[in-house]
C-alpha cells in the first residue's frame, strides 16, 4: 500500500549537512489493512514522515510509492491524496466551513461527490463523532476537543483507504480519546490501513506493529506483542511507558509468569492477587 | 499572586449561541505559589475559566480579584493588565514572529525593557523551558508541535508573570519533554513563587505536586479540594464521566486488596511497587 524506498528529506536540504536531515534512509512497507503506530520524540520526524505519505511533502532522495504511484508524479497526486488521508495535531489548521455540517461537506464537494451522497456521508460522520447536535453551529464555538472531533468527522466522510492520524488524540479528554481509539479500531476492522502517530505507548500498543523514529531515522520496528524484546532500547529512547505495562514488566522481573500487555488497573490487581496467592 | 473568584457567572454575549451561562456560580481561591489543576470533560467551560482568570474575559456576574485587586470586573476601561500569562491549547495561535528569538523578545520589548534586558530575558526563558539555543534563529512555524509549545511558554515567561495559566501544557510533548516541563513548572512555583493553574487531562503527570484540584462539569464546580481527598470518591468521578488516573485506580484497588495504605497521590509506579514489595516481604509473602 505504502512503500518508502530509501527516502531522505529535509526542509532546507541546501544548507543542512546530510547527517542532520529531518529524515534519513527511511525504507518501510505498510501492507493494505495493516494497523501501524509511529512513535518517537518531538522533532524526531514523525509528522514529516506522515506528510510524505500523501505527497504534501516530496522526498529529496528515494521515493514514496502509494499503490504503485510515486507521490512525485504530478499526474497521480490527486489519486494519491484520495487514497491517503491525513489528520493533523491541530484541528484549527483544517477547519474551513462556516458550520459543522458545511465543514464536513467541503471535502466531499471537492471530490465531486453527488449531493444526496454528501448529505448521507455528512450525517454518518457527524453521528460517528457525536456532532449531530452541533450540525449548524459555527466551528468557532466548539471546544478544542469538539474541534478535533470535527476534524476527524471531515476526514471520516472522505473515507480514504489509508488513514493517518497525526497525534489526533492529543487535545481530547480521556473519554474522548478512548472513543477515538475505538473508532480507529473499527476502521481497521473495516479494512482500512491505519497509521497512528502518537507519543503514548499505551495508544501505540493497540496497533499490530510499532515503528520508532529517532532523530530522523527509523530505529525500531517491532510487533507490539513482542515488546519485551525491545524493552531496553525503548527505555533509551525515553518512551512513556503506560503504568500498567510497567507493573507487568516489574512482575515479570520478579519472576512471576505474566504476559507483558496492557491491562485495566482492576484486572492488573486481580492478576497480582492470584499470582500472590499461588506463591 | 493570589487569584480569587467570587460567585462568578459567565455567558458569551447574546448574539453568539449558546446564551445560557457557560460558567455558573464559580468561587475559589488560588493562593500564591500554589499548584492548581482544573479538570472536566470537553465543553465544560475549562478554557473559558482560564480566559477569565487571565482577565481576557469579564465576568457577567460576580468578581475576580488578583491579589485582592480588581483589574477589570465591571469596568469598561482597562486600568492595567494583571501579570498573568496564558498558554492556550494551540500554541500556533500565539506565534507570529519571524524567529524564535524575536517571538520571545516581543513581550519584554513591549514592556519597555532595554535591549540587554530583553536578551537576558530571552535567554533565561529559553533555558527555563529547555529550548535549545540552536533554535533561536529558526522560524517558530518550522518547529515541531512540542517545540512550538515551549516557545509559547517561553514568550510568556520572558514577561515575568506572577501567575501561569496553562491549557494542556504537556499535550504533544514526548516523555522526556513532559518530565522536563513538569520539573520546570515545579521550580517556577517553588523558587519563583509563581501561582499555577493548569488544565489537563493527564493528572498522572503531576499528581504529587497538586495542592488543589477543581472539577468542572457543565459550567459548575462539581468538586474541589486536595486530590487525595477527591480520589476517595471514585463513584462521583464516574458520575461526572471522568476517569481517575490509571495509577490512582491501581493504588486504590491495590490498597483494598492487599490492605495497604499507599497514598492516592503517589505518582510513580516504581514507588508503588517498592512499597508493595516491602509490605509483602515484611509479611513473609514474597
Amino acid at each position: 500500500m505504502i512503500h518508502f524506498q530509501d527516502v531522505w528529506f529535509d526542509y532546507s536540504p541546501e544548507i543542512t549537512p546530510e547527517e542532520q536531515w529531518n529524515l534519513r534512509k527511511i525504507s518501510l512497507s505498510i501492507q493494505p489493512g495493516e494497523y501501524l503506530a509511529l512513535i518517537g520524540k518531538n522533532g524526531s520526524g514523525k509528522s514529516t514522515l506522515a506528510r510524505l505519505c500523501n505527497g504534501l511533502l516530496l522526498p529529496d532522495r528515494g521515493q514514496v510509492v502509494i499503490d504503485g504511484h510515486s507521490t512525485a508524479n504530478p499526474d497521480h497526486i490527486w489519486e494519491v491524496r484520495r487514497k491517503v488521508g491525513l489528520i493533523f495535531q491541530n484541528p484549527d489548521n483544517q477547519i474551513v466551513g462556516a458550520t459543522v455540517a458545511d465543514d464536513i461537506a467541503f471535502g466531499l464537494e471537492n471530490i465531486g461527490c453527488p449531493t444526496a451522497e454528501i448529505r448521507e456521508r455528512v450525517d454518518y460522520a457527524m453521528s460517528q463523532m457525536g456532532l449531530t447536535a452541533f450540525a449548524d453551529r459555527s466551528p468557532d464555538q466548539l471546544s478544542g476537543g469538539q474541534k478535533q472531533r470535527l476534524a476527524i468527522a471531515s476526514f471520516l466522510a472522505l473515507q480514504p483507504q489509508v488513514m493517518i492520524f497525526d497525534e489526533a488524540t492529543t487535545m481530547i479528554d480521556p473519554q474522548g480519546r478512548a472513543e477515538i481509539l475505538q473508532i480507529i479500531d473499527k476502521l481497521h476492522q473495516d479494512g482500512k490501513t491505519i497509521l497512528h502517530i502518537t507519543h503514548s505507548l499505551a495508544e501505540a500498543m493497540k496497533a499490530e506493529r510499532i515503528l520508532l523514529l529517532d532523530q530522523g531515522e527509523c530505529c525500531l520496528d517491532f510487533r507490539s506483542a513482542d515488546i519485551l524484546q525491545v524493552w531496553e532500547p525503548l527505555q533509551q529512547y525515553a518512551v512513556d511507558f503506560p503504568p500498567m505495562l510497567l507493573v507487568a514488566k516489574h512482575l515479570h522481573d520478579w519472576g512471576y509468569p505474566i504476559d507483558i500487555k496492557h491491562r485495566q488497573p482492576t484486572e492488573m490487581v486481580e492478576e497480582l492477587w492470584k499470582l500472590h496467592l499461588k506463591k | 499572586m493570589e487569584i480569587t473568584f467570587k460567585e462568578v457567572d459567565f455567558a458569551y454575549p447574546a448574539y453568539a449561541l449558546p446564551v445560557q451561562p457557560i460558567l455558573h456560580q464559580i468561587s475559589f481561591q488560588l493562593p500564591t505559589a500554589s499548584w492548581n489543576v482544573l479538570v472536566g470533560s470537553i465543553g465544560s467551560g475549562k478554557s473559558t475559566l482560564l480566559q477569565l482568570a487571565a482577565g481576557l474575559l469579564t465576568p457577567t456576574k460576580g468578581s475576580i480579584l488578583w491579589d485582592q485587586q480588581v483589574f477589570l470586573a465591571g469596568e469598561k476601561k482597562l486600568p492595567k493588565r494583571p501579570p498573568v500569562g496564558l498558554v492556550t491549547q494551540s500554541p500556533d495561535t500565539q506565534l507570529f514572529e519571524l524567529t524564535v528569538r524575536r517571538e520571545i523578545a516581543f513581550g519584554p520589548m513591549n514592556q519597555g525593557c532595554s535591549p540587554t534586558e530583553v536578551d537576558e530575558h530571552v535567554q533565561t526563558a529559553m533555558s527555563w523551558v529547555g529550548l535549545s539555543k540552536k533554535l533561536a534563529d529558526r522560524s517558530p512555524f518550522h518547529l515541531s508541535g512540542g517545540e512550538k509549545r515551549k516557545v509559547a511558554l517561553a514568550s510568556l515567561l520572558a514577561m515575568k508573570p506572577r501567575v501561569l495559566l496553562l491549557d494542556e501544557p504537556t499535550a504533544g510533548l514526548d516523555a522526556k519533554g513532559k518530565q522536563q516541563l513538569i520539573k520546570q513548572l515545579r521550580w517556577l512555583q517553588r523558587e519563583q513563587g509563581i501561582t499555577l493553574l493548569i488544565v489537563t487531562h493527564h493528572l498522572e503527570e503531576m499528581l504529587p505536586y497538586i495542592d488543589q484540584l477543581f472539577v468542572l462539569s457543565e459550567g459548575k464546580m462539581a468538586m474541589q479540594g486536595a486530590p487525595d481527598q477527591l480520589f476517595r470518591h471514585p463513584n462521583r468521578w464516574k458520575e461526572l464521566g471522568l476517569p481517575l488516573p490509571e495509577i490512582t485506580e491501581f493504588i486504590a484497588t491495590l490498597n483494598n486488596r492487599f490492605q495497604l495504605s499507599i497514598s492516592l497521590q503517589e505518582g510513580s509506579i516504581e514507588s508503588v511497587l517498592k512499597e508493595l514489595e516491602a509490605t509483602l516481604m515484611s509479611r513473609g509473602d514474597l
